[in-house]
């Protein structure tokens, strides 16, 4: 019997979700030996309209509804088409998957995603602590909390620096003027706190990574991205072999026993050479179907772990593989929209 | 004959970007058709509507939760319920029933208390504004006095001085604890001031300082903060213990504990951020629990919850008063219930429930309140299924706040139903404009 | 024009309504399903009534008022005129 695998995330636009590059490296290379079941959010998310790739799609509720009613129709779905894993792709998703966590478990179906507390540490607010902490570097950052603060910080940090909110939007700022506006800009939309961050001269690497919980890396792929969309997500980009990285990542895991995929921003200062710790967005990324090209299977490896099964760490990742991205059109009748809109589900 | 489907109310939703979905979309509308066992429409029917109503069980049961994810990890743990949230006597005096102590603000909050008998050695009396008079009877009925500021430690010193004996106090402090900092109450730790309050009440001779408070923030949902505050007590007690041999009888780590509302600013429900009880307390007890004493010599802990104890019990049934389009497209309702009775609008989105079956369709809707202002909105965008006139909803989780901070205007304010056991108590008879009148007077002369 | 609506409308089983016209998509319930199937047959708007009595279990007041409502949705989505 195979092993069916139900993957969130599946809106692939010009700021692609990942769910679709974790299911093509689930059926790389020969297909899967199991059901893929779409888990979608809105009827309009457009990989579920890929029927190659699908086996069936379900509507869910948004991550920040009653996660009751969430775990209710998961369990349904389970119930018309056992789910033996999720992997969920999107940040707004892990609070509610970690809450959740128990009951799938209960019911049988496997997940594979940090604790709360782990999750928590690297978030914006707190990752400049964790980098202090663990001897990692990272830019200089101050966590605004009211505008009396905000001359000291800047002093501290001097210019260039960037000004950034706690989840959304970041601007690279040259004088006071520009950071008050910016400031006042950000303050008004989201509140405080609002992050002030010191500008790097530096080179910009991401890495994947899987992570066993008990603070080993089993699987790590560092890319440089090689062409950017106007939203700075990558278009293209290509696998490297770097020590450096990898060993950064190692000591990051380990630190945080982190359990599950992620992805790592790191910038390496061109004075310096010093590696700097940006980011960790606890998932895959969307260009997680490099990986596989690059002889990591990390999807598949964290169906694995999330069975409990027991997995050994991959040699070093390919370089040199490259990725371009190709927008293509799905055509499809129009009771396919019908069915998931009255019904909710779709079966290919 | 065939027997006749079952009616909704027909209607047609057209499909926005993001497809309108019973499963893709929040189906935030539940019928809540009962309430503690009661049918919604019979207690509009019989006791009017708006109309808040308490589940009493639910109260209880969340008072004796809280003390036991406490008590159990600091035995000399206690609720003082914090009156300003809702200091209806009834409420009150349930809490006081279980054993709650008073966490009081005002003379007038104080007055409650002693109205319902409350002891009191069991008033802890806080707030940045006390009088002179107010000081007196706390501090001869025995009370816990927390200093906030210096000028209310001159006052309190002179009083000692006319009492002609030394008075015990518990001094308020603040720490950079969150965005933004709270620095209103008492004496900040970090700029030193704290220690000066300490030092100087300890060194005037008339005050002795027995407690020490801090008040973290409101409605905070993130524990770190809570163990950001109890290392801070824990450290501070150790440096003024040591340096100028205070020995505590209690220290109080204040209220803030959050409700299963969600904020209006926050992304996921509250239902997923909140924090438990033994979340709460996991995280407080064990820090104090290390602070500069042997086990049995603990100084008491007090924690003063309102919002956690008191906002789920209380729902209010409203009623659809009427519908529109507006040019948007989207639909608007008009209830019979305004910001006046729901000031938490402010900072809640709060859930609209139907208190009837009206079929899984639901729409975004714009939620209006009564008042004829334009800035009554008590939700900008709802899903709420197809209703008509005279149709209930339910928005439950409104015990906290809403009732004290309530305005009569333009409207009377409702009745407040308490539901225990089967029985149905008014614990507040709705207003008549007598009631409202009754202090005023038109002189001969103006008629 | 196809009959009273303003362009070629098709509904499924399941409620979903196309606009070929304008390409727009609808939800509608179970009774408006019903009203509309019944509006698509040229009944007339006067034995509506009668047929939603006759298929449902409701008040004469109530329904209508409600199909009164529900013309009015109808011409707000620009179905009908």
């Amino acid at each position: 019997m195979g092993i069916n695998v139900g993957i969130t995330g599946l809106h692939a636009t010009d700021n692609p979700a990942p769910g679709i590059g974790v299911i093509r490296s689930l059926k790389h290379p020969d297909g899967w030996d199991g059901e893929i079941i779409g888990l979608a959010y809105d009827v309009m998310d457009t990989g579920i309209y890929d029927e190659d790739l699908l086996d069936h799609s379900y509507m869910i509720p948004y991550p920040n509804t009653n996660s009751q009613q969430i775990l209710e129709r998961l369990l349904y779905i389970h119930d018309q088409n056992r789910m033996d894993v999720i992997i969920p792709t999107l940040d707004s998703e892990l609070a509610l998957f970690q809450k959740l966590e128990p009951d799938l478990k209960k019911a049988g179906i496997a997940i594979f995603i940090p604790e709360v507390d782990v999750s928590k540490k690297v978030s914006k607010v707190y990752i400049a602590d964790f980098c202090e902490e663990n001897n990692i570097d990272s830019p200089t950052t101050r966590i605004i909390k009211e505008p009396g603060e905000l001359d000291k910080s800047i002093k501290e940090i001097g210019f260039p620096l960037m000004v950034k909110g706690v989840f959304y939007e970041a601007f690279k700022c040259r004088t006071k003027v520009e950071v008050l506006t910016h400031f006042d800009e950000m303050r008004t939309k989201w509140g405080y706190p609002i992050i002030l961050q010191e500008v790097i001269e530096a080179e910009e690497y991401d890495i994947c990574c899987v992570g066993d919980r008990d603070g080993n890396m089993l699987g790590a792929v560092p890319i440089r991205k090689t062409r950017l969309t106007d939203k700075g997500k990558a278009w293209a980009a290509i696998t490297l072999k770097n020590d450096k990285l990898y060993d950064l990542s190692k000591k990051i895991l380990k630190a945080l026993k982190w359990a599950g995929p992620c992805e790592l921003e790191i910038l390496q200062d061109k004075k310096t050479k010093k590696m700097h710790l940006i980011e960790i967005n606890p998932r895959f990324p969307a260009w997680i179907y490099l990986c596989t090209g690059a002889d990591q299977n990390l999807p598949k490896m964290v169906v694995d772990l999330a069975l409990g099964k027991k997995v050994d760490p991959l040699p070093v990742a390919k370089s040199g593989v490259t990725f371009v991205r190709h927008a293509t059109d799905l055509v499809c009748p129009i009771e396919w929209l019908e069915k998931l809109t009255t019904i909710g589900e779709l079966h290919y | 004959m065939t027997e006749k489907r079952i009616y909704t109310k027909p209607t047609i939703i057209r499909h926005t970007v993001g497809v309108m979905n019973k499963y893709g979309r929040p189906p935030a509308t539940v019928p809540m058709n009962r309430l503690v066992g009661y049918e919604v429409k019979e207690l509009a029917a019989k006791y009017g509507s708006p109309l808040f109503v308490l589940n009493v069980q639910e109260l209880r049961e969340k008072y004796r939760d809280m003390t036991r994810a406490f008590k159990t990890r600091y035995p000399k743990a206690h609720i003082a319920y914090s009156y300003k949230t809702n200091y209806m006597k009834a409420v009150c005096s349930i809490l006081h029933q279980e054993g709650a102590w008073a966490e009081v603000v005002s003379g007038f909050e104080y007055d409650i208390a002693k109205n319902l008998n409350v002891d009191g050695t069991k008033i802890i009396f806080n707030g940045p504004y006390k009088t002179r008079d107010e000081l007196i009877r706390a501090f001869t009925e025995g009370s816990m006095v927390n200093i906030d500021n210096y000028d209310e430690m001159q006052l309190i010193e002179d009083i000692a001085e006319e009492m002609d004996k030394v008075l015990e106090v518990g001094i308020r402090v603040n720490m950079d604890l969150n965005n933004p900092p709270w620095h209103k109450f008492g004496f900040n730790m970090e700029a030193g001031h704290a220690f000066e309050a300490v030092k100087r009440a300890q060194a005037s001779g008339k005050l002795k300082v027995v407690g020490l408070h801090i008040h973290a923030g409101t409605y905070i949902d993130d524990v770190s903060i809570y163990s950001k505050a109890a290392q801070g007590l824990v450290d501070f007690y150790t440096y003024i213990k040591a340096q100028l041999g205070v020995n505590l009888k209690y220290w109080d780590m204040g209220g803030g504990y959050a409700s299963h509302n969600t904020l209006n600013w926050a992304w996921a429900p509250a239902e997923q951020t909140c924090p438990t009880y033994d979340q709460y307390a996991e995280t407080i007890c064990p820090i104090l629990m290390n602070g500069p004493f042997s086990a049995n010599n603990a100084p008491k802990l007090f924690i003063e919850p309102g919002r956690a104890l008191v906002d789920e019990p209380i729902s209010l049934i409203t009623s659809v008063a009427a519908q529109k389009r507006l040019p948007s497209g989207a639909r608007g309702i008009v209830l019979d219930a305004g910001m006046n009775i729901l000031s938490s609008v402010q900072w809640y989105s709060y859930n609209f429930q139907t208190g009837q079956d009206s079929g899984f369709m639901v729409e975004d809707t714009v939620i209006y309140g009564g008042l004829c202002m334009n800035i009554d909105v008590l939700r900008q965008s709802a899903s709420v299924p197809p209703v008509r006139r005279g149709d209930l909803l339910v928005i439950p989780h409104v015990g906290a706040y809403n009732i004290s901070q309530s305005w009569q205007f333009i409207y009377l304010r409702p009745a407040v139903i308490a539901i225990d056991g089967g029985e149905i108590h008014v614990i507040k008879k709705a207003e008549t404009r007598e009631y409202v009148q009754e202090f005023e007077d038109v002189p001969d002369k103006f008629k | 024009m196809s009959g009273i609506f303003n362009s070629e409308v098709t509904i499924s089983d399941s409620g979903f309504l196309f606009d070929h016209g304008t390409g727009l998509t609808y939800s509608l319930n179970e009774t408006g399903q019903f009203i509309f199937t019944k509006m698509k047959e040229e009944v007339h708007a006067n034995k509506m009534l009668e047929l939603i009595m006759e298929e449902f279990d409701i008040n004469e007041e109530t329904a209508r008022k409600d199909i009164d409502d529900f013309y009015r949705q109808l011409k707000e989505a620009g179905l009908i005129d």
